[in-house]
């Protein structure tokens, strides 16, 4: 214990448990050790205190690492009227495939719920929702959905397909555009979607569905 | 990333006001999108656990941004408060409100729980933390292989008093700083310190190390 509840130990140590949260989250593993050395008045608190957080943040990780890897393209080619071209990009919660309709002779993009997600009942009604919000929405900027079915137990969605890059290439190259341009770019979208503020959706990392999709010139299509 | 961020929350501020005064639309957005995933996981964390079918965080935290939207003129004219921590602060409260309309009555146990913060967050709740730990689309296989050291952090972390379980729900679940801790508390900071270096030299005995 700091001797006689000084405040300028406590101040010291919580500190060092800071630098060493820190550390620990951009992947070093600091010793124990080596901060005893360096601080030996504080090295008994040292030693009670940074296993400790060690562990919470260790145990933390244990999310990140043992995240599954990204799931496989489905081993069918066709789901239903769809016949499954490429891969265009996947998020949180589904991959997008360009497919032909085959029925209707045109190009899509279809997004098939993850397979991981598949018996989580609430990812399934928020994909659903997704969906049915995406197809209420009647603006350029905007893809238009074209239907909602399912496939062996698989839900997916049918969209226009889009040729151009998608809006996470856009923000992530500054040097085509500002970043702020982006977030321009999808404003008129904004309005059209009652209050909500035009923004990546925060369940997907990378929006690389092309929900919003910018064409080569860097204007919305 | 993160961490610059927090040790230097107050250049954040500084931008936002400066770009945001200046009539720049996207300046909120971005400071947004900076903070989101602390924004992110603190919603998971403080989300009450009965509400969880119907309410998804990722609402609660596009809700917030738009109450934020409209609250920013507010904030822009006395900044008190480090930009992220009154967008924390914003989302926390659409949280508290979230909790209100679904719970009502039932808000007593975390009513009081409440009363631990200046601000109206509602308090990290251990079921909260061990779905922090467990992750949430973890398969039960891939946890069992670390099923062990997390049940162990787990145990310890809901064997603590609400005052320990809250500082280090903040500073190691949610991330914030040592000066953001303080502020979201209400504390000073050396307070703060002292209350964190506690908690975790408790949190040490209950894990019996």
């Amino acid at each position: 214990m700091p001797g006689q509840d000084s405040s300028r130990d406590y101040d010291l140590l919580d500190r060092l448990v800071e630098e060493f949260n820190d550390r620990f989250r951009r992947g070093e593993r600091p010793s124990v050790h080596e901060y005893c050395e360096k601080y030996p008045a504080l090295a008994d608190d040292l030693r009670d205190v940074l296993p400790a957080v060690a562990q919470v943040e260790g145990a933390k990780d244990a999310r990140a690492d043992d995240l599954p890897a990204p799931p496989p393209p489905p081993p069918v080619a066709q789901m239903g009227d769809f016949h499954i071209l490429r891969e265009v990009g996947h998020g949180g919660m589904g991959v997008v495939y360009e497919a032909e309709q085959v029925s209707l002779g045109r190009r899509v993009a279809l997004k098939v719920l993850t397979q991981r997600l598949l018996r989580d009942a609430k990812q399934r009604r928020r994909f659903e929702r997704e969906a049915r919000a995406a197809a209420k929405l009647h603006h350029t900027n905007i893809v238009p959905v074209h239907g909602y079915g399912e496939h062996d137990g698989t839900p997916y969605y049918v969209m226009q397909f889009i040729h151009g890059m998608g809006l996470d290439v856009v923000v992530e190259e500054p040097a085509r555009m500002a970043p702020t341009a982006a977030h321009r770019l999808c404003s008129p979208a904004a309005s059209n979607s009652h209050r909500r503020p035009c923004w990546p959706h925060p369940g997907q990392k990378t929006p690389r569905n092309p929900e919003t999709r910018v064409a080569h010139t860097g204007r919305p299509v | 990333m993160g961490t610059a961020v927090m040790a230097d929350g107050s250049s954040g501020t500084h931008q936002l006001v400066g770009r945001a005064r200046a009539g720049d639309p996207a300046a909120l957005g971005d400071l947004f999108a900076r903070h989101r995933d602390r924004l992110r996981r603190m919603v998971d964390l403080r989300l009450d656990r009965r509400v969880r079918g119907r309410v998804d965080p990722s609402d609660v935290l596009q809700d917030g941004f738009a109450d934020a939207a409209g609250k920013l003129p507010d904030y822009l004219a006395d900044p008190r408060l480090p930009a992220f921590l009154w967008l924390r602060l914003v989302v926390g409260e659409r949280l508290a409100k979230v909790h209100r309309t679904h719970l009502g009555t039932q808000m007593r146990d975390a009513a009081l729980e409440v009363s631990l913060y200046r601000a109206p967050l509602p308090a990290a709740s251990s079921a909260a933390l061990a779905a922090q730990l467990l992750g949430k689309h973890t398969s039960p296989t891939e946890a069992a292989v670390r099923a062990e050291q997390m049940l162990r952090v787990q145990e310890a972390v809901n064997a603590l008093d609400p005052i320990d379980r809250e500082i280090i729900a903040l500073r190691n679940f949610e991330e914030l700083s040592r000066a953001e801790a303080a502020q979201a508390l209400g504390i000073e900071e050396a307070a703060a310190a002292k209350r964190y270096v506690r908690a975790i030299k408790r949190l040490k005995d209950a894990l019996g190390g």
